[in-house]
């Protein structure tokens, strides 16, 4: 049976933050929206982020941590990707590796 | 949108992020018809909020199940490898299918595979058995059954026919929107001897990196509502959490029922849609 620790300690911190932190963000945007009554809005682009958080915009705060939680599940196969490289376990960094490219052309596919 | 509007919204995606989790499957089946049926919003819009939805599912619940074990990450991504692929071509050929059969054929596979999984009860494969066929990859994994604190280890069988049936569980969910997770776990289930509470908690990890590529577009379109999907990811974030806490109530034989249930009513629904009488098409 390969060893299952290493990995879950490398991955479970992984969706752990990613949860806590879009978490935190889309809260205080949606509470900060409602407060400041523009319950309407797109996301922000990724460039417009910093600018619009500063300013105290309710989107771009929602909007960060949506991305962040987007961001997470592909953090998570990075991750896995790192503790199978240090185990050397080639199997496994090349079925990481074709997910990760299957995930780039269903990206850019979609975007064409 | 109206404040109480998001917080409703919210409550409402409770219930998908709990049967998500408990089930290991993404809820986009819940959040699309409750938004358009429900709400009236845009196709568009709650297809965008149901991906944002499914994935904090999967993140939420999978905190959880990684930690107990019962999510196998090695199987995971195996599987993801034909999934992703599936989907990419299920995409690709959506334009040339006819919606309406696939539908009709889709809930017949469900029934199909319901019925299959109500009729036979759970197979044991041991890690040792996996040995003694020599598979390309081990996938052996042990959990400790949340329930009842007993320690579960488990070999993978027919790792071949996993890979086909999932790139085919990717296809139908490219082609259609919907059914990565209710194929996945009777694949996991039946065809590959996982005990149904690992099958569960794998195909709900497996499901976030399935529904980040539709996400990754639909914001690089600006096509996402911010406070839509927030009041969903907040919504399916508590639900997950409760699903967790449900997963550890039940034995694995009850969700074997259920989810045997849920797969008749999607099979309902799936042949609605097909004739035009139910949102989410």
């Amino acid at each position: 049976m390969p060893p299952q620790t290493t990995l879950c300690d490398v991955v479970q911190p992984i969706l752990r933050w990613g949860m806590v932190l879009s978490l935190v963000l889309m809260f205080f945007g949606l509470v900060l929206g409602i407060i400041t009554g523009s319950e309407e809005g797109s996301v922000v682009p990724l460039d417009e982020i910093p600018s619009q958080l500063l300013e105290l915009d309710p989107s771009a705060f929602l909007t960060l941590g949506i991305v962040l939680l987007i961001a997470t599940p592909l953090a998570r196969v990075f991750g896995s990707l790192c503790v199978f490289i240090r185990e050397r376990d080639r199997k496994f960094i090349m079925v990481s590796f074709a997910v990760l490219l299957m995930v780039t052309v269903a990206v850019l596919l979609g975007a064409a | 949108m109206e404040p109480l509007v998001l917080m409703l919204i919210a409550l409402l995606c409770m219930s998908a992020g709990a049967i998500g989790a408990l089930m290991g499957i993404g809820g986009g089946l819940i959040i699309i018809p409750l938004l358009t049926l429900g709400f009236n919003i845009p196709m568009q819009e709650a297809i965008g909020a149901s991906l944002i939805g499914v994935i904090a599912t999967s993140t939420g619940a999978a905190t959880k199940y990684v930690k107990q074990g019962l999510t196998n990450v090695r199987l995971a991504l195996f599987l993801e490898m034909s999934t992703t692929l599936g989907s990419i071509v299920g995409a690709l050929i959506a334009v040339y299918t006819n919606q309406t059969l696939l539908f009709l054929l889709f809930s017949a596979l469900l029934v199909y595979a319901g019925y299959t999984m109500l009729r036979r009860s759970e197979v044991t494969f041991t890690p040792e058995q996996a040995e003694a066929e020599g598979q390309m990859v081990d996938l052996s994994c042990r959990y400790v059954d949340p329930r009842n604190s007993c320690e579960v280890s488990y070999g993978v069988k027919g790792l071949n026919k996993g890979l086909a049936y999932s790139s085919v569980a990717g296809m139908l969910s490219g082609l259609l929107g919907v059914g990565g997770g209710l194929v996945k776990v009777p694949v996991m289930s039946v065809c590959m001897c996982v005990p149904l509470k690992a099958a569960a908690a794998t195909s709900n990890f497996m499901i976030g990196v399935t529904a980040l590529t539709g996400a990754i577009i639909f914001y690089g379109h600006g096509l996402l509502n911010a406070y839509l999907c927030g009041a969903v990811a907040l919504g399916t974030f508590a639900g997950a959490y409760i699903g967790t806490i449900l997963m550890a109530r039940y034995s694995s034989s009850d969700l074997r029922k259920w989810f045997s249930l849920l797969l008749f009513v999607v099979a309902v629904t799936m042949v609605m849609k097909a004739f035009g009488l139910w949102g989410g098409a």
